[in-house]
């Protein structure tokens, strides 16, 4: 009876996401018919003004959303189940600072291998992994759930520091656009990005599917994972591998986008109460996307008013939900 | 089952020295010895944590170090001393977590691994904690259900470090009745280390002294054995 309840929230969630999606596309100053959008991807005219909103601006900022909040939701609910640490995100850790600064590097080298599209997904991907290790290490001498979300704090400002550092050498136009790129946006993906970016995510959705049993062992302890025959290590390799392409691939493109990885697992399992991954993840990539979509049709429709940048949204949001784990783990303690 | 000989055991250096020992299904072994003894390490040895450092352990005819992480899973379990419950985890779920080593690459339970877990439910009596969160739980119901997992993971060899360490006089001896009962019934081999000595002389099978000293592991029946000579041979500075 559980499961079918789950079943159904989850398919509602779906189906709410699906509408929003149609939404998101609609919204904006132009008009768009269903003819443009159709002809827009199957038989495109460049002469065509709302055939290229639809393909070069529209299409890509809602499909880089989805792809965004699910990414970065799944990011923080492997990185919570495996630190056993409810406050564990890609942001708050300093895993997407650590994305930036390779991005920055990469940006700045101005070698053109390293500024096409593979080369700054592979940057912000190995930058993502090289900080996911480092914690994965400092978490081994740590036992405070409370200490490590210090470290990854201090790891993200002195990483932050390095970063301002580049800036501070490079030219005004470079810096212009990183710093737009650093308050986060949907805005920088354009139509042939898309599909890279995509397929590089579906990969690690591929990989995903094999975490989830040793991701409910987990729960147990490592451990006691360990005693039900699961491969620590093997395990620990493959999650590192997830976090850093979805926490890469999205930093990369938008930015390091705060507190939607913190907040959406904990959001999910409010709703849900259950430990199962299955419902946990599908649930957390539908919640999140949602929440993406949300925050940037608030941008979208306060665009004529003012630019608002997704980090100040999402931080909104974000920030409260901290404090509310916070304060409710401090009163299971007193209990 | 479990035979071990001439064999030293602790981390880095020796902690404990087995002579010859043998332990058989169907019986229950209580570990007594003092404070850091090197009890933990003996169990974290014998479901594979930490090798050997001299000599081998047997499990069923074959060293416990030859077999691979998911074989061992189905034949050796460790229930550790606290289980402080896990939030949005019920106790249905909790059980069936036990059944991780027989289920395929992507986790999937089926019918006959809810069987096997509604069995152990039964057996210890769960009935109206299944649905409960383990959060939910009181220490002794969530010690029980974390001696239920162990049995749903259906290992013929059971470890328990300290069950009873932090439970009152009743929940005690209910756990340990429903150890005592399963391993009869099972055929189980089960060994748990524990401070309680009247409790240990009255309900194990076979005990296993170690002496602070010699640092032996010296096995005796249960009824040929008084306190006071318990006493003598595992706290002999008292």
């Amino acid at each position: 009876m559980k499961v079918r309840l789950y079943k159904r929230f989850t398919f509602c969630l779906g189906l709410l996401l699906v509408i929003l999606s149609f939404v998101h596309l609609q919204s904006g100053e132009v008009a768009i018919s269903y003819s443009d959008a159709w002809n827009a991807l199957f038989s495109f005219d460049e002469q065509n003004q709302s055939q290229v909103i639809f393909r070069e601006l529209r299409l890509p900022r809602t499909g880089i959303a989805l792809l965004a909040g699910a990414g970065l939701s799944i990011a923080g609910l492997l990185m919570q189940t495996f630190f056993n640490n409810p406050l564990a995100g890609p942001s708050i850790l300093g895993v997407s600072t650590g994305s930036s600064l390779f991005v920055a590097i990469s940006l700045m080298s101005g070698l053109t291998l390293f500024t096409s599209t593979f080369g700054i997904i592979t940057a912000a991907v190995i930058g993502a992994f090289i900080y996911s290790l480092l914690l994965l290490v400092f978490s081994s001498f740590v036992r405070s759930n409370v200490s490590l979300l210090i470290i990854g704090i201090m790891l993200g400002s002195f990483t932050n520091s390095i970063i301002q550092m580049i800036q501070a050498a490079s030219d005004v136009n470079a810096l212009k656009s990183f710093t737009i790129w650093g308050f986060g946006s949907l805005q920088q993906v354009n139509y042939n990005q898309l599909l890279p970016i995509f397929i590089c995510f579906m990969l690690a959705v591929g990989m995903l599917l094999f975490l989830v049993k040793p991701l409910n062992s987990y729960v147990l302890g490592e451990d006691r994972a360990a005693q039900l025959g699961i491969n620590t290590k093997r395990v620990k390799t493959m999650l590192i591998i997830c976090v850093a392409v979805f926490t890469g691939l999205i930093t990369a493109y938008c930015g390091p986008i705060a507190f939607v990885g913190l907040a959406v697992p904990n959001i999910v399992k409010l709703l849900y109460k259950t430990c199962n991954h299955w419902y946990l993840l599908i649930a957390s990539a539908l919640v999140g996307s949602l929440l993406l979509l949300i925050c940037d049709l608030i941008i979208l429709n306060l665009e004529s008013y003012i630019q608002l940048p997704l980090n100040s949204i999402t931080s909104l949001f974000g920030a409260p939900v901290v404090i509310w784990i916070l304060l409710k783990n401090n009163m299971h303690a007193k209990n | 089952m479990l035979k071990i000989e001439q064999t030293e055991i602790g981390h880095k250096s020796v902690l404990l020295h087995v002579n010859s020992l043998q332990l058989n299904p169907g019986s229950l072994y209580v570990l007594i010895g003092r404070n850091g003894v090197g009890k933990s390490t003996f169990l974290n040895t014998l479901i594979g944590r930490i090798p050997a450092l001299v000599g081998d352990i047997l499990l069923q005819e074959k060293s416990i170090f030859s077999y691979s992480k998911k074989e061992l899973s189905k034949k050796v379990s460790l229930v550790r001393a606290t289980f402080t419950g896990i939030e949005n985890l019920s106790v249905n779920e909790y059980l069936t977590l036990g059944r991780i080593p027989y289920t395929n690459v992507f986790g999937t339970t089926h019918e006959q691994d809810i069987l096997i877990v509604n069995e152990v439910i039964h057996l210890l009596g769960l009935q109206h904690l299944s649905e409960k969160f383990t959060t939910q739980l009181s220490d002794g119901e969530k010690q029980l259900v974390a001696i239920a997992q162990a049995l749903v993971q259906q290992t013929q060899l059971v470890l328990l470090d300290e069950p009873t360490a932090f439970l009152d006089y009743e929940n005690k001896w209910n756990i340990l009745k429903t150890i005592k009962r399963c391993t009869q019934d099972n055929q189980l081999c089960t060994i748990f280390s524990s401070h309680d000595l009247e409790m240990a002389l009255e309900i194990a099978d076979y005990l296993l002294l170690i002496n602070p000293f010699t640092k032996e592991i010296k096995q005796v029946k249960a009824t040929e054995i008084t306190k006071q000579e318990l006493l003598a041979y595992c706290f002999p500075s008292l």
